[in-house]
């Protein structure tokens, strides 16, 4: 990690304004502060993470059990999923509520209470406080809580929880609308083509630091423009070229966005070479394809706002978590799956196939690199702007991909938000 | 533990020095190749249909079968070589493989294969970046002995580090 000057261009005086003007040509130009400045990721954290959205923190299919727990992030915040008394979700913030204590440190286990090893105060399943030691003190009655002191009103910080098709997603807020409406009619439709009916069997799991702005990578995922050019081992081997049948879906005001296309040798296609001339795969297996969903696409990257992706690429699952860990860090948590019932050849296959995937992947190493180089020079530089205009100045649904739109919905999303 | 294991593993140890060496001077060629040498090499390091794999220990523990770099044929190996070359977008880097601690685990009764282990740690330069510790961990090694020296059955390369920092373009 490099240590790098963070530009805090908001100024402190209340009668100017919080932070610089935003460009006047709108979301075509984003300004460098909003990807450098503290005190707008603080905000970003209160207003997005904390506020009326829906996180991804995982699939029930990793608690199957009565007291199953699993560590997870809501914006940068930690939280721990559990399986209840009564098989229900519960989602809790993993923070002692009597010294702050962030007290589970296993990634996943299984557990009959929270326990904080601090001073043993002990929480249910739900994340209701049961017990405090000394609570009526010593020695029959010295020291002890007072007596205004309620278990009750001392639990853990709960978040709501929603799920679909076996996803989990959690709020702070209260004011979150429902999960459905939130997600809308294309991603709906684009999460059933994956889960609906089926049951997740989790292959595996990877971790990712990368020094950049979180947006930077929230961008990268709804931005086919980049997937065609910085990627080249997708078009060499025709995984994704850019005269492909393509969609690029954007949902409503700008939250969501799907990448779809279909593979030249995908069914109904007319085949064409994978390779060329001096690149050829020597194991063709590895890039194999079996349609297996309804959809349309052999590809389709969804963006669901604000911290997930879920991606299908020919036959390799993963769902990626996105974690802010300031202006100038975040995380990926990958998890890869297949199928409760999958044949041994189609789960190797998988295993095969996610090559292309997470940091270490033929195809996505690309991005974390290259999200470096933009995050270095948002941050070293004399302070500008950058150009989101390809497609025109205008965000939508288009069936191509020489188009920046999605990335324009983010920004109208993201300004409407923010209120900058 | 008991003392008497303890004695029983150092003279484990005592006899098998002759294959610890050998795997010893393989890691120093194998980790040579990977940070100064022709990395089309690699590959030479396997048998014909080897097994090759990079996780964390956490996933290894819980028994998940994925890897972060998966490759169950030379042909998977060749690849990986032909797409950093070719096909994958990265900085420059260099890297520096710190291989250790050779434990033989066990030889098979004909001598033709052997179990080893031994640590590893690899260090990342980056332009204008200090050092920074890419990843840490150990291979579980399964080789075939072969009349031409030892050839990787099986390399499973688990590391303890669990996070990434940006990105594993290297093999391990």
């Amino acid at each position: 990690m490099h240590d790098e000057p963070v530009k805090n261009l908001a100024a402190a005086d209340a009668d100017t304004p919080r932070f610089p003007a935003w460009p006047q040509e709108g979301v075509s130009r984003i300004p460098d502060w909003i990807y450098t400045d503290a005190r707008l990721y603080d905000e970003e954290v209160r207003k997005i993470f904390h506020g009326p959205t829906w996180n991804f923190v995982g699939f029930e299919a990793e608690i199957p059990q009565r007291g199953d727990f699993q560590r997870a992030y809501v914006g940068p915040t930690p939280v721990i999923l559990i399986r209840g008394d009564q098989g229900q979700i519960h989602v809790v913030q993993n923070r002692c509520a009597h010294r702050g204590a962030e007290f589970c440190r296993q990634r996943k286990g299984n557990a009959q209470e929270l326990t904080c090893p601090y001073h043993q105060w002990q929480y249910d399943l739900a994340g209701n406080l049961m017990g405090v030691p000394y609570r009526r003190g010593v020695k029959g009655g010295q020291g002890g809580m007072p007596a205004d002191f309620k278990l009750e009103d001392n639990g853990l910080v709960k978040l709501r929880v929603a799920t679909r098709n076996g996803l989990v997603f959690a709020s702070f807020s209260d004011e979150t609308e429902a999960l459905d409406a939130y997600l809308g009619p294309e991603i709906i439709d684009a999460i059933d083509t994956v889960f609906e009916g089926r049951e997740v069997q989790v292959l595996g799991y990877t971790q990712q630091k990368v020094q950049g702005n979180w947006k930077l990578y929230f961008e990268n995922i709804r931005d086919p423009y980049h997937a065609t050019l910085l990627h080249v081992f997708l078009h060499t081997f025709g995984l994704l070229r850019a005269d492909q049948v393509s969609q690029l879906t954007v949902s409503a005001g700008g939250r969501h966005a799907i990448i779809c296309s279909k593979r030249r040798d995908a069914p109904g296609e007319t085949p064409q070479p994978m390779g060329n001339d001096s690149l050829q795969l020597h194991d063709k297996r590895f890039l194999g394809y079996t349609k297996e969903d309804r959809g349309p696409w052999s590809v389709a990257i969804q963006s669901i706002w604000p911290n997930f992706a879920i991606q299908r690429q020919s036959n390799t699952l993963a769902v990626r978590a996105i974690i802010p860990n300031g202006p100038g860090e975040f995380s990926i948590f990958w998890t890869f799956f297949g199928y409760q019932g999958d044949s041994e050849e189609m789960l190797q296959h998988r295993l095969r196939q996610a090559n292309l995937m997470g940091p270490g992947g033929l195809v996505t190493a690309d991005d974390g690199e290259v999200i470096e180089f933009v995050h270095a020079g948002l941050t070293r530089s004399v302070p500008a702007s950058t150009i989101i205009r390809l497609g025109g100045d205008e965000s939508g649904t288009v069936e191509h991909f020489a188009t920046e739109s999605a990335v324009r919905g983010m920004y109208a999303n993201y300004r409407k938000t923010m209120g900058i | 533990m008991k003392h008497s294991d303890i004695n029983a593993m150092l003279l484990h140890a005592a006899a098998h020095r002759a294959y610890r060496l050998q795997v010893q001077e393989f890691n120093a060629i194998y980790a040579n190749v990977l940070d100064y040498g022709d990395i089309t090499l690699w590959p030479g390091f396997f048998c014909e249909q080897p097994f090759y794999r990079v996780v964390d220990s956490f996933n290894y523990g819980q028994g998940m079968r994925y890897g972060l770099i998966y490759c169950d044929s030379q042909g998977m190996l060749m690849d990986r070589v032909q797409a950093i070359k070719n096909a994958m977008m990265f900085e420059p880097r260099a890297i520096t493989h710190i291989t250790s601690d050779v434990r033989i685990k066990g030889v098979d009764e004909d001598q033709r294969q052997l179990q080893a282990e031994s640590n590893f740690l690899l260090v990342e330069n980056l332009i204008d970046r200090d050092p920074r510790n890419l990843m840490v961990g150990r291979y579980i090694d399964t080789f075939s002995l072969e009349e031409n020296g030892l050839k990787i059955k099986s390399r499973e390369c688990i590391y303890d580090s669990t996070v990434i920092q940006t990105s594993l373009i290297y093999p391990v």
